[in-house]
């Protein structure tokens, strides 16, 4: 083991539970990429979106929707790539806790049905407690990746075996 | 321990660079928005209902008095049976085109359509409206304040 801690023995260390949890990151950064970068195109849209939670003071909304999507992305193509990974990952894991947060307070406190702005058809509030699941299960997926994914297969990885560092 | 040092150091470096970077990426880019936006009653209505004609409270209550007013409202009928302002009728989104001709039916009575929904945050009423003047018909208006400035108000409800 380096000082890293990428390298260590072990069932975590197994070739396949490697493989499995680097396919998981970067299936996970793939997803925040993509959800920060439709962010990023409208972001008018998205600071409506960002408003119509009311949990934010307005005066933060638009800062919000400016740099979050960024994070995001950033935060995404780390875990694509392979670079930073727990760094990434520590966001990543951040950022479902306060989306799983945020979609429940106003799931319990009825916004949507109260409101009627975001559809309270049935169907659609099946869908909206599956997002709640859903955000959930990424966010075990992240906490794996963060703590056992030991970036062997990272561009990080290559990076310091190009440099003749210790893999 | 280590890692999730090693990990908090790198997601402060990250979101720093994010927050750097969408702040300038919003200042050069022609469709960026105010870094401090404005959310009061005023801007949304101009955010949702745009172009479309506008009726305030007040104003729909007097024509609403006169017994020259006819409501829509756009709410999901759940709310819409849960109260709603009298002889109103009950028209969502997605039911413009389907229920074109009771529209149409409503504009020939002369009175004036006002379409509502929940309050100055729901986009529902200025879709329809903006829906039904795709569909031909043009002369609906929107109340913004909604329901509950309606009840607010302490107006009639049935």
């Amino acid at each position: 083991m380096n000082e890293q801690g990428y390298v260590k023995k072990g069932f975590i260390d197994a070739k396949l539970v490697q493989v499995i949890l680097s396919a998981a990151r970067v299936v996970l950064g793939a997803l925040f990429l993509y959800a920060g970068a439709i962010k990023i195109m409208d972001p008018a849209a998205f600071a409506l979106a960002v408003y119509n939670y009311h949990i934010l003071p307005a005066g933060l909304v638009n800062m919000t929707a400016i740099t979050l999507p960024w994070v995001e992305f950033i935060a995404g193509a780390c875990l694509v790539l392979g670079l930073w990974i727990p760094g990434g990952a520590l966001i990543v894991s951040c950022l479902l806790m306060v989306f799983t947060v945020a979609l429940g307070f106003n799931l319990s406190r009825g916004l949507d049905i109260a409101c009627g702005c975001f559809s309270t058809s049935p169907v659609a509030e099946k869908i909206t407690w599956w997002y709640l699941l859903r955000d959930s299960s990424l966010l075990a997926a992240t906490l794996l990746v963060m703590f056992a994914d030991h970036g062997r297969y990272s561009l990080e990885r290559v990076l310091r075996v190009r440099l003749g560092r210790n893999p | 321990m280590q890692r999730l040092r090693r990990g908090l150091l790198c997601a402060f470096v990250i979101v720093a660079a994010a927050i750097v970077l969408g702040m300038v990426f919003n200042l050069v880019r022609p469709a960026g928005i105010p870094f401090v936006g404005d959310w009061s009653p005023k801007a949304l209505t101009e955010l949702h209902a745009g172009d479309l004609e506008v009726i305030h409270l007040d104003d729909a209550f007097e024509v609403f008095s006169k017994g020259q007013a006819l409501f829509i409202d756009a709410r999901e009928p759940g709310a819409y049976t849960g109260g709603h302002i009298p002889n109103s009728v009950n028209i969502t989104p997605e039911q413009a085109a389907e229920r074109l001709e009771e529209v149409r039916s409503m504009l020939k009575t002369g009175r004036i359509l006002i379409a509502y929904c929940y309050d100055v945050d729901c986009p529902l009423s200025a879709e329809l409206v903006k829906k039904l003047r795709e569909l031909g018909l043009g002369t609906i208006k929107v109340m913004p304040e909604g329901w509950m400035g309606w009840m607010d108000k302490g107006y009639p409800y049935e």
